[in-house]
């Protein structure tokens, strides 16, 4: 597994450590820039990479392609039905997936991520009001991730509340007032 | 340009987060997936 963006290095360092050890290379295909991407016909205009799946087999062919839209990320499961197709073998090595415990329930639950820029405002906007709430990184919590994208018709947006059992997608300070009434 | 399946993936070498280059042809005998994202700290 390769991880391939536009990035320069210090930005794909900061990235990696958001993660809790991640098991790939994230590779810089800063300069000349976007070179590789535009090899692999994925440069956008906007100068970045399209969301895009390549499998390569054993002598160096190409097996599948998916390119995605950017908003939307690729799905894990078709990835390794792929691969178990390609490699049957090797398949049976892939980990089996943690189990999910129960998300929490209860209050204000905010699902985010460490860097997003909207989740940084909502944690001020809650601090400034007192509000008490149970954060969830949806990278590091099992479920987390497929529940918020269940929530938002399967784009991931950062942050989602459950407040009681109510979902605010994004954060919209009006409707969190609101369904918090204050 | 576009790479059709059954092609002959281009080979590249980039500078890693890891502080060392890697090849594509360094993965030659295995299966390798590659995965382009757009930018680190996406999607918001």
């Amino acid at each position: 597994m390769l991880g391939i963006s536009v990035d320069h290095v210090p930005a794909l360092k900061a990235w990696a450590d958001t993660f809790q050890g991640i098991q790939y290379p994230l590779l810089s295909d800063f300069w000349p820039h976007g070179e590789v991407c535009q090899q692999y016909g994925v440069l956008r205009t906007v100068g970045s990479s399209e969301r895009a799946i390549f499998i390569v087999d054993k002598e160096g062919l190409i097996q599948y392609i998916d390119i995605h839209d950017v908003d939307d990320l690729p799905d894990n499961e078709i990835l390794f039905s792929e691969l178990r197709r390609i490699d049957p073998e090797a398949a049976q090595q892939v980990p089996p997936e943690p189990v999910a415990q129960p998300l929490p329930y209860g209050g204000i639950v905010m699902y985010c991520t460490q860097w997003c820029a909207d989740c940084v405002r909502a944690r001020v906007w809650l601090k400034e009001r007192n509000l008490d709430y149970t954060e969830v990184d949806v990278y590091r919590v099992p479920g987390a991730l497929k529940q918020v994208r269940e929530w938002a018709g399967n784009r991931l947006v950062t942050p989602t509340f459950n407040i009681d059992g109510t979902i605010v997608i994004d954060f919209d300070p009006e409707r969190l007032e609101q369904v918090l009434g204050v | 340009m576009s790479l059709q399946i059954g092609q002959q993936a281009p080979d590249f070498c980039l500078p890693s987060h890891l502080d060392r280059e890697v090849c594509l042809s360094d993965y030659r005998g295995r299966n390798v997936v590659l995965a382009f994202f757009p930018l680190a700290f996406t999607p918001t």
